[in-house]
Order: structure tokens, then sequence, then C-alpha cells
């Protein structure tokens, strides 16, 4: 359903910083995959990630939904496909705009905005009905400004808004790395019950390889802007953070990467 | 007494009609976040176009649309250069505003257009048999309130919607599917659009148009602005609304009274109220550590 076919991708092409970030990539994601990526810091995971979502275009390469190919559709017209959940709390919210005023506007995703009002009130019982399945008590704080919600609660509400209208690929970049441990797991459990009771096709880059293992049925290595390892189902099932460091060593050369692929 | 009740009513009646500027510009300055200093030049862009149209035997009505036409595109030139151009805010508006300045004299010819005797929206009521200060308060109530209520409507919907958040977190609204040039176009030309209308008003109460009735507009509507938080630190977009209205009132209040202290002239308020804004700006920052202060010896106390 989404397609990388030899996607390369060069910052500051020509000058002294010439980086060569991703080095021919190809994916393909079926429906209803929820895939973990893992990789070091500055292997190309965001850079990836933004070339599907439209925030960068590829050098070379193409990005294929279905049968149409996106590669030079700019970011806003994405939206409409993709939602997306980024490691920053503060980054998928309004933060002076109410609950409601955030989740009415997410209801419009990739629609043409008019001179309706944003907030309808008939929307109302939908919103509470998923602020419920958060378990934060946020479905009687609808009228609250999200400034005052937590870093978790912020996050949760984003992954809400990101999948109110169902998305064809759900796209999670380190989306629990900035919140305390317990807060982490909650808002990952969040994550596992939006994707299976929607049954959405889901992306989710994470550092944490326990959270890679025990998530998806899928799990892609990253490093140095390459896929080094892709596996799935029964062989995905049994792999160990042991194995994902063999192999990572393997194919790198580099004895000691242990630290910089778990704490990097 | 009643000589300074009723330059205090005359300067109620000029809040309003400025409150139409700084309404506009509370779009720009704090529902965008975007420094748009295109104002000084749209306001007298609003006077510039009402004189000349009111003086050639068009009606005030045709005067302030076409005002508020010529606002609008004023703030489409800053927009484009801003969005397309990919000019920074400041130096965009800065760059409009002096091209404003030309184009303002091209349309008046002149660099000042009386409008005395002519017919003007307050020519009308006055004819009506309400007084100079009267009519003032009329219009101005009507012309604030209309802006007011426009601006609620709006800024509650869809697109008026993806404009705030656009000042609130423009990353989440290209996330959303809204282009973020769009939405800053858009909000650039309502706010000048209004800031050209009060300068038809302006233009219009006064009884002529000046290439320079502009100046410092920027300043008074920040005054505006933040008086009205200070005063009427509400939650409610209302009444955060009704707050820039207040504001723009209060400040004329204070001028006033601030031209009956002896010595003082007419051109010492510029300054005046350039400080007054200095420290209204400044005044967040005092509280923010006036509370923290509190909060460090609320504590120590408990503790003790
Ligand atoms: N907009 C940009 N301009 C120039 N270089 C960039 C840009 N974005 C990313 N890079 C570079 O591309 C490389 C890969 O960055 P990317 O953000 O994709 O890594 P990552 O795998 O997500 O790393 P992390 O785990 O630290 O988030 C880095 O060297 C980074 O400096
Ligand atoms: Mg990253």
């Amino acid at each position: 359903m989404l397609k990388l076919v030899g996607v390369r991708k060069t910052f500051g092409f020509g000058t002294l910083d010439e980086n060569h970030v991703l080095r021919g990539i190809d994916l393909t994601i079926d429906a209803g995959d929820f895939v973990s990526v893992i990789g070091g810091n500055g292997a190309g995971k965001s850079t990836l990630l933004n070339i599907i979502s439209g925030v960068f275009q590829p050098d070379v390469g193409q990005v294929l939904l279905g049968d149409r190919d996106i590669t030079r559709m700019p970011e806003y017209k994405r939206a409409a496909f993709f939602g997306r959940v980024f490691q920053d709390p503060a980054q998928g919210t309004a933060a002076d705009m109410e609950i409601s005023e955030n989740l009415a506007m997410a209801s419009m995703r990739g629609k043409r905005r008019g001179l309706r009002q944003n907030l309808k009130k008939s929307q109302f019982p939908i919103f509470r009905e998923r602020l419920a399945m958060l378990e934060l008590g946020l479905e009687d704080r609808l009228h609250q400004r999200v400034r005052h919600l937590s870093g978790g609660q912020r996050q949760a509400l984003t992954l809400l808004m990101a999948t109110l209208v169902e998305p064809q690929v759900l796209l999670l970049d380190e989306h629990t790395a900035a919140l305390d441990p317990k807060t982490a797991i909650k808002v990952m459990e969040v994550t596992q019950r939006l994707v299976s009771t929607l049954k959405l096709t889901t992306l989710m880059i994470t550092h944490n390889m326990q959270q890679a293992i025990r998530y998806g049925n899928r799990l892609v290595m990253l490093h140095a802007g390459e896929i080094i390892l892709d596996v799935r189902d029964k062989e995905k099932e049994n792999l160990t953070v042991e194995d994902l460091l063999r192999q990572f060593s393997r194919v790198t050369g580099d004895e000691g990467v242990s630290d910089r692929l778990l704490l990097g | 007494m009643s000589g300074l009740l009723n330059s205090i009513l005359a300067a109620t009646a000029q809040g309003l009609l400025w409150a139409v500027m700084a309404l506009g510009l509370y779009i720009t300055y704090r529902l965008l976040n975007f420094s748009d200093l295109t104002v000084d030049g749209s306001f007298a862009t609003g006077g510039a176009i009402t004189a000349v149209v009111i003086t050639s035997g068009g009606s005030p009505l045709a005067a302030m649309g076409l005002a508020l036409i010529g606002g609008i595109l004023a703030g489409f030139v800053t927009g484009f250069l801003n969005t397309r151009m990919r000019i920074p805010a400041l130096l965009s508006s800065i760059l409009t505003q002096i091209a404003l300045y030309t184009i303002n004299l091209r349309i008046m010819a002149k660099p000042n257009i009386p409008l005395l005797n002519q017919r003007t929206l307050f020519s009308l009521l006055q004819d009506m048999g309400l007084g100079r200060i009267g009519t003032g308060l009329v219009n101005g109530l009507v012309a604030a309130t209309l802006t007011a209520v426009a601006m609620y409507w709006f800024f509650g919907s869809e697109i008026g919607a993806a404009i705030r958040a656009t000042g609130n977190n423009p990353a989440m609204v290209r996330e959303l599917g809204a282009n973020t040039q769009t939405t800053t176009l858009i909000g650039l030309m309502l706010a000048n659009g209004l800031v050209a209308l009060s300068g038809s008003l302006v233009s219009q109460q006064q009884g002529f148009a000046d290439v320079g009735m502009g100046l410092g507009a920027i300043v008074i509507g920040l005054a505006s602005i933040i008086i009205g938080e200070v005063l009427l630190p509400s939650t409610t977009f209302w009444m955060r609304l009704v707050g820039v209205v207040a504001g723009s009132v209060i400040y004329r209040i204070v001028i006033t009274l601030v031209l009956e202290i002896p010595g003082i002239k007419s051109y010492d308020l510029r300054l005046f109220t350039a400080i007054i804004v200095a420290l209204a700006l400044w005044l967040p920052q005092v509280t923010a550590a006036w509370r923290q202060r509190r909060g460090r010896k609320g504590q120590d106390e408990e503790h003790a």
C-alpha cells in the first residue's frame, strides 16, 4: 500500500557538509502492517518519515501510495493520507486553543475548510467517546486549553487527532521518547489500543529495542541510510535484543554498538 | 467640569473609532503572531482613499468600502512578500509601509485633503441633529461592535480556527492539511482591511486626511491591546475582543487627561505612548517574577 522505491536524500549537496542521509531505500508496507523502525542517531529514520509525509522530497526515487505517485505532492495535501505524532508533545497541538477546538480541527484533516463554525455540537459525543479511550479523564475537560495538559496527556491527545479521520498510514516518530517511563508505557498502550481498534497501518520509529520487539508485526533496522534488517511475523516474534545487537555488529563490523544503539 | 466631561466623551468616541484598527492589529499581533508594521501605511491608505472618493462626490459608504479593499490589498502585498518571496515578517511589512507612503501620496496627489463641508458618515448624522460628540459615539460604537462581532464569528469558523492555530503552531496546521501560506495571507489581508477602515472613519471624523496620519498607529494599537489584556485578563475570545476595544478607549482617555496637565504639548504624546507601551510590555515579566517570589516565600513559611 505504501511503497518507497530507490529513495535517496542528500543534505547540503555540493557543500563541505554534504551528508548522504538516505542511500537507496526500498520499502513496501502492506495494509495492516505495524512496522517498528530502529537505528542509531542520524541513521536517517526521521528523514525517511519526513519524505513519506512530504516535509522533504527525495533527490532520487519515488513514494507511492496505493497506485498513486505522491513523490512531489506538497506536505499539506498529503494530510488526508497520514496522521503523524512527533517526539515533542508541543508539536502536535495548538496550546492556546481548547481540547475541543483542537479535535474539531483534526476532524477536518485533509478536507476543504469553509465558513461553517469549527466547533460542531454534533461532534462532541464522538470527541468524548474517543477521549474516554485514553482513560485519562480528558472527556470531562473538553473546554480546557491544551496549554494546561501534561506532556503525556498532550501526546495522547495528538494520537487521537492523528487518527480522528482515519489515516491510511499512521506515522510515529519517537512519540514516547520525551515522556517519563511510566507515562511512556501508558501512551504506548493507548497507541496499541487505537491501532488495533481502528486496524491502522502504522510506521513507528523508536530508540527503544524492547518497544520495537514488543509492538508491531514487523521490524526494520536502519543504519547509515540503508535498511540492514527487515523481519516480520513469526521471525520477528522470536527476536531478542541480543539478536538485534548481533545482527547490527555483523552488518557494520562494529563491536561496541550496543551503547550507541541503546542509549544513542 | 463639563468641559472635562466633554473631552472624555470625545476621547471615548475617538477610542471606539481607533478600536477598529486595534482589532485589526490584534489579528496579526496576537492571533497570527506576525509583527506587522504595514499598519502605519494602511491606516493612511484608508484615509487617503476616503478623502479622494468623498471630495470627488462619492458616497461615504462607497469610500469606506474602497478603503477596506485598499487595506486588504496592502495586507496582500505584505503577505506575498513574506509567504511567496520568503522575506521575514518584520521586513516584509516595513517594505510595504514605505511603499505605501508613495502610493498614498499618489492617491491624494497632495499631502493633505480637507473634508470640511463634505458629505461624510459624520455630517449625515449631524444633520439629523446629533451633536459632534454624539455622532462620534454612535458611529464608533456601531463600527467597533460590528467589527468585534464579525471577528468573533469568523475566527470561530473552520478557516478562522486554522488562522488562529497558524499563530500557535504552524507545523500542526500543515500536518492537518491547511496551507499556512494561505492562512497567513488571509489573516494579513483581513487585518489591514480593518486598519484601513479605521483610517477611513478617523479621517471622516477629524475632517481631513493626511499622509502622515498613520504614523505611530502600530504603537497605539499595541498600547490598546496590552491595556486591554492587563485590565481584562480574561479567557474567552469574546472578552479578549472586548478588552481590545476597552483598551483603545482607555488609551484615548488617558491621553486626554495627560494633555490637561499644564506644560504638556501635543507633540509630547508619542514619547508618552512609547513609554506606556514599554512599561505595559514589561509588566507581565514583573508580575511573573513577583508571583514566583511570593510562591517561594509562601512555601518557606509553610516549612518554617
Ligand atoms: N533539514 C536538514 N538539513 C540538513 N541536514 C539534516 C536535515 N535533517 C536531518 N539532517 C541530517 O540528516 C541526518 C539524519 O537525520 P535524521 O533526523 O533522519 O536521523 P534519525 O535517524 O532520526 O536520528 P535520531 O535518532 O537522532 O532522531 C543527520 O546527520 C542530520 O544532521
Ligand atoms: Mg529522529
